[in-house]
């Protein structure tokens, strides 16, 4: 929207017509504005969400969603389309619309700490915790997929909660099929005494993941399926 | 107890390949490592060690490459057509006592495989 207008207001200065505005970067003061505007619907409530979600459903089917191939999914079963979230996730207007989603549900579960296997759930994480700024502040942790052999020795790594308070957490995921990955973290979150309330994944496969998680007592929640775009 | 582990890494390999499913990372990993697991057992005698070294070693540089990223299937087709014999004999050696050449004959051709899957590789 604020792309048209920017557009359209400078399109209207005498001489104009003759420049393609399509063509030209967006000036700063319209990214200002976008910025100042993105942090107010922040705060705005469902609306704003339903207009996030919207957004990063587009953005995901533009540049995550891969169907030219036939691809081999990590669990070695194959499949006609293929979500390459990094696509969407290190865009800066699909980062921010997963972050503000996912801070939307640490709000509904009353959790301030979110954590995921490395590496498909470190950017969500550093998003979601950089995001919370603005708002009720998380804290973030990453779960490495083996114990490292030298240093320290740890398998998680950042703000884990004090275990006297026995505050529960949320683990995120980018893309959920079977829910293999997530489930390695819920292990190894649970084998240090921590509770995980619930899963956020950007987009369920449907093929499994909720019904395995649901077997450990755990709720995904998905932000999108694969029915969102895939007939 | 290593014939355990090492009758595992073969179960797991067969299921897989006759499941279609060796050439996702997940399998992938699982194998490198239940053969790094047999590398630990110390019945084991040095020629089934650098067999095992040498699976465990393709299992996890192929899991690694292919975790994170989209993985077309004609690259799992791939590693049937130019990789699967090479391993499956490599797996048949491990406790045959084989002659060191035949080992290293062996590994070899799993190095061969490794090279012969990396992207833009021209015979």
């Amino acid at each position: 929207m604020l792309n048209r207008s920017w557009r359209s207001t400078l399109a209207s200065f005498p001489g104009s017509r003759i420049i393609n505005w399509r063509y030209l970067a967006k000036p700063k003061w319209v990214r200002i504005m976008e910025r100042a505007s993105a942090i107010e619907l922040d705060g705005a409530g469902s609306e704003s969400s339903m207009d996030s979600r919207s957004r990063l459903r587009d953005l995901i089917d533009e540049l995550s969603l891969l169907k030219s191939d036939k691809f081999e999914l990590a669990s070695g079963r194959s499949s006609n389309f293929y979500f390459d979230m990094k696509q969407t996730m290190l865009h800066p207007e699909g980062a921010d619309h997963i972050a503000s989603l996912v801070l939307d549900h640490m709000d509904r579960v009353s959790c301030r700490y979110i954590g995921g296997m490395a590496v498909g759930a470190v950017p969500i994480v550093s998003q979601v915790v950089m995001k919370s700024l603005t708002r009720n502040e998380v804290l973030g942790f990453y779960v490495r997929d083996e114990k490292k052999s030298h240093g320290t020795e740890q398998q998680i790594y950042g703000h884990l909660p004090d275990p006297a308070a026995r505050e529960p957490v949320v683990l995120c995921d980018d893309v959920t099929t079977t829910g293999g990955s997530v489930l390695k973290a819920v292990g190894e979150v649970r084998k240090l005494g921590f509770e995980v309330r619930s899963v956020v994944t950007i987009v369920d496969r449907l093929e499994g993941a909720k019904e395995n998680l649901a077997r450990e007592g755990i709720e995904l929640v998905a932000l999108f399926t694969k029915e969102d775009f895939i007939e | 107890m290593e014939i355990l582990a090492v009758a595992r890494l073969r179960l797991e390999f067969d299921k897989f390949s006759s499941e279609g499913r060796l050439g996702g990372a997940q399998p992938l990993r699982e194998l490198a490592a239940l053969a790094s697991k047999c590398l630990s057992q110390p019945e084991l005698s040095m020629a089934d060690k650098v067999l095992l070294f040498g699976l465990s070693s393709f299992f996890d540089s192929l899991a690694s490459d292919r975790s994170e990223r989209p993985v077309a299937q004609s690259e799992s087709d791939n590693l049937y057509q130019v990789g699967h014999e090479a391993l499956e004999n490599a797996l048949d050696l491990i406790g045959k006592s084989a002659e060191p050449e035949i080992v290293l004959s062996a590994v070899s051709r799993i190095v061969d495989v490794q090279l012969k899957l990396q992207p833009g590789f021209e015979e």
